[in-house]
C-alpha cells in the first residue's frame, strides 16, 4: 500500500489527504503492479530480494508520496443515498470470502504445479536460479514472474505459508472493486455503480478463480484498471491517468502471457482515440504503451531467450498462415465458446449484458468516443484470445474447456469497470 | 472452490428458486417506478435485483465450501493439488532420501497409467518432492530416474534400482534408479 501511495502520488493522481483517501484502491493496485515489475527486473538482474530488499523497494516507491503531500482541493462529497447501503452486502460477501480463502488449500493445477513452486524457488533459492527455472519438469517456464515474485516477497515475512496466497489475490480483487467505486462515485449513476459492484462481489466465476490462487484475476484486474486509467486520461487530459495506465499495463504484461496482447490492444485503441484530437497525444499513448512493454515484459523475455526456454506465446505461432488456414474451422468454435462464456449468467451474472445495454444507451446519448474506446479495447482483447485458441498447438476443445472461463475475465472486468462511467449523464468528450 | 458442490443440489436450487421468485415479485411490484428511470438506470435496477437474488445462493455456496475445507488437515490439505489430478500425494515420498541434493533427475511415466491428469502431473509432484533438485528432459542425461510404471533399465543404463512404491490398485510401481553415464 505504501509503495502504491508513492506511485499514485508521484504520478500526480492525488494531492492532499482527502484525495488520497479516495484513491486507496487504485493505489494498492498500482503498488502491487509496480513492486511486481521492479521485483521481476531485479530477479532478472540477479538480485535475491531478501527481506530488507523487499522493504527497500517499497520504501523507494513510497517516496513518490512526497509529491502529493500538502493541502489539496477538497471536492464536495456526493450526497449519500439509500443505495450506498448496498456497500454492506458487498463488504459482507467479501469478508466471508476472505475467511473461506484462508482455509483453501493449494489445489488448482496451475497453482501447485508451477505458480507457487516458482515462488517457493525464488524464496528458497534466493533468486532466479537458472538451473531450477529451466528444469524439464517445470510447466510454463516462459510465463513471467510477477505473481511468483509477489508470493516470494510474502514468504520472506511469513515463511513458506501457502494459506496466504488466495488472500493475496483477494486483496487485489477487493482493491479493484474499491478502485471501480473511487473512479465511478463522482461520475456514475449510483444504481449502475452498485449493480456492478454487487455483481462483481458475488460473481461465482470470480469467487472460484480467487480460490484457485492462479494469475487470471491479477492480470484481469491490472488490465481493467489500466483501461479505466487510460480512459481518465482521454477524458480529463490529466497525465496521471496515462502514467498509471502504463504502470498497471506493465503489471499485466509481467503477470501472464495474454497480458501482452491485452496491453497492445489497449494502447493501440487509446492512441487511435487520442489521434482524433492530436497526433502528439496519440504518440504519447503509444510511448506509454511501449514503456509498459519495455519494463513489464522485455527483461523477462531476454532472460527466457538467454536461457533457451521455449516460448509458448511466440509471434511466429500466431502468424503461421498455413497453420491458421488448415485450422480455420477453429475460428467459429472459439468465437462461439468464448462468447458463450462471456454472457454465462452462472459465471458473471449479468455483467456483460448490462455493459452492452449501457454502452448502446451511451452511444445513443452521444458519448460515441467513449463507447468506441470501450468497444475497441474489448474487441481487441477478444480477437487476441480467439487468435490464441486458433493457433494453439494443443487440442482446441481441451484448451477451451480448461482455460476459456478464466482468460475472458479480463474482458469482463474491463467492461464492468467502464459500465458505471458510461452510465453518467454527461462526460467531457475526449479531445 | 475445492469444497463447493459442482451442482447446486436441493438446498441450492431452493435458494435459487426463492431468489428468482423474490426478484420477479420485486420487479413486478416496482415496475412503474422502474419505467420512470432512464434506460441505463432501469436496466441496472433489473440487474441489481438479479444479483441480489443470486446472493443467498452464492453465500450458501461459500459456507458449503468452508464446511469442507475447515475439515482438511495434514496430508489432506498438503496433497489437495495432486489428489485433484488423481495422484496420491505420497507417491514419490522417500525419493529425496535416495537422490542427492546436487544430482539431476528425469521422470518417466508409463502410458498405461490410466489417468491422463495424473500422467501429466507426475513430473510436477516429483519436482515438488525433490526440490531443489533439477530435472532434465532426457533420461540418459540424468543422474537419477524416477519412473512410474516403467522399468528404469528400459529407458537408460542404470547402476542401481530401488522400488519406491509397489503397485496398488491401478497404480503401477514407482521406481528410483541411479543411472550409469
Amino acid at each position: 500500500m505504501a509503495a502504491g501511495i508513492g506511485v499514485t502520488g508521484a504520478a500526480g493522481w492525488w494531492h492532499g489527504g482527502h484525495a488520497l483517501l479516495g484513491s486507496l484502491g487504485l493505489s494498492l493496485l498500482c503498488g502491487v503492479a509496480a513492486f511486481g515489475v521492479v521485483a521481476q527486473l531485479l530477479y532478472v538482474l540477479g538480485a535475491s530480494l531478501a527481506r530488507w530488499q523487499v522493504l527497500a523497494v517499497c520504501a523507494v516507491l513510497a517516496c513518490g508520496a512526497l509529491r502529493g503531500i500538502g493541502p489539496g482541493p477538497r471536492a464536495s462529497p456526493r450526497p449519500r443515498t439509500r443505495l450506498d447501503l448496498l456497500a454492506i452486502p458487498v463488504v459482507l460477501v467479501l469478508v466471508l470470502l476472505a475467511v473461506d480463502l484462508w482455509y483453501q488449500p493449494l489445489w488448482a493445477y496451475d497453482s501447485w504445479t508451477f505458480w507457487t513452486p516458482k515462488a517457493h524457488a525464488l524464496y528458497a533459492l534466493n533468486g532466479l536460479d537458472p538451473g531450477w527455472f529451466t528444469s524439464a519438469a517445470l510447466i510454463s517456464k516462459d510465463y513471467p514472474i510477477l505473481l511468483p515474485a509477489l508470493e516470494a516477497a510474502g514468504f520472506r515475512f511469513t515463511g513458506y505459508e501457502t494459506g496466504l496466497l488466495d488472500l493475496q489475490s483477494w486483496l487485489i480483487y477487493a482493491a479493484f472493486l474499491r478502485a471501480v467505486y473511487e473512479i465511478g462515485v463522482t461520475r456514475a449513476r449510483p444504481v449502475v455503480l452498485w449493480a456492478v459492484l454487487l455483481m462483481l462481489a458475488v460473481a461465482p466465476s470470480a469467487l472460484d478463480q480467487l480460490a484457485a490462487a492462479e494469475a487470471d484475476i491479477p492480470v484481469a484486474v491490472f488490465f481493467a484498471a489500466a483501461g479505466v486509467c487510460a480512459w481518465t486520461w482521454l477524458a480529463d487530459r490529466r497525465p496521471a491517468g496515462l502514467v498509471l495506465a502504463a504502470v498497471l499495463a506493465a503489471g499485466a504484461t509481467a503477470t501472464k502471457v495474454e497480458g501482452l496482447m491485452f496491453v497492445v490492444g489497449l494502447f493501440v485503441v487509446v492512441a487511435a482515440v487520442a489521434a482524433r484530437s492530436s497526433w502528439r497525444r496519440a504518440a504519447a499513448a503509444l510511448g506509454a504503451g511501449g514503456a509498459a512493454l519495455a519494463v513489464g515484459i522485455l527483461p523477462w523475455r531476454i532472460w527466457v531467450s538467454h536461457h533457451d526456454v521455449a516460448n509458448q506465446a511466440s509471434f511466429g505461432r500466431v502468424t503461421g498462415a498455413s497453420f491458421l488456414a488448415r485450422h480455420a474451422a477453429r475460428l467459429p468454435v472459439s468465437v462461439g465458446y468464448l462468447g458463450a462464456r462471456l454472457v454465462d449468467p452462472r459465471a458473471w451474472i449479468l455483467v456483460l449484458p448490462l455493459a452492452v445495454f449501457v454502452a448502446v444507451d451511451a452511444f445513443r446519448r452521444g458519448r460515441r468516443r467513449d463507447v468506441t474506446f470501450v468497444v475497441g479495447v474489448a474487441c481487441f482483447a477478444f480477437a487476441g484470445l480467439v487468435l490464441a485458441y486458433w493457433s494453439t498447438p494443443f487440442p482446441l476443445h481441451y484448451q477451451l474447456a480448461t482455460s476459456a472461463r478464466r482468460v475472458i475475465t479480463a474482458i469482463v472486468l474491463f467492461a464492468a469497470a467502464m459500465t458505471p462511467i458510461l452510465s453518467a449523464d454527461s462526460e467531457p468528450e475526449p479531445g | 472452490m475445492l469444497g463447493a458442490p459442482s451442482s447446486p443440489g436441493a438446498v441450492g436450487w431452493a435458494l435459487i428458486a426463492l431468489g428468482l421468485v423474490l426478484a420477479v415479485a420485486a420487479l413486478v411490484r416496482y415496475r412503474a417506478a422502474i419505467r420512470r428511470q432512464a434506460p441505463s438506470a432501469a436496466a441496472a435496477i433489473v440487474v441489481l435485483v438479479a444479483a441480489a437474488a443470486a446472493t443467498p445462493f452464492v453465500v450458501w455456496r461459500i459456507v458449503d465450501d468452508l464446511r469442507y475445507t475447515t475439515t482438511l488437515h495434514g496430508y489432506d490439505r498438503a496433497a489437495a493439488g495432486p489428489v485433484q489430478a488423481y495422484l496420491p500425494g505420497y507417491l514419490v515420498d522417500g525419493a529425496s532420501r535416495l537422490i542427492p541434493p546436487a544430482a539431476t533427475y528425469a521422470t518417466v511415466v508409463s502410458p498405461k497409467v490410466p489417468w491422463a491428469p495424473a500422467r501429466s502431473a507426475f513430473g510436477a509432484l516429483a519436482m515438488e518432492s525433490l526440490f531443489p533438485r533439477r530435472s532434465v528432459a532426457t533420461p540418459a542425461d540424468a543422474d537419477y530416474l524416477v519412473t512410474w510404471g516403467v522399468q528404469p533399465a528400459s529407458v537408460a543404463h542404470v547402476q542401481r534400482v530401488w522400488t519406491l512404491r509397489k503397485a496398488f490398485g491401478q497404480s503401477p510401481t514407482v521406481y528410483v534408479a541411479r543411472t550409469r553415464h
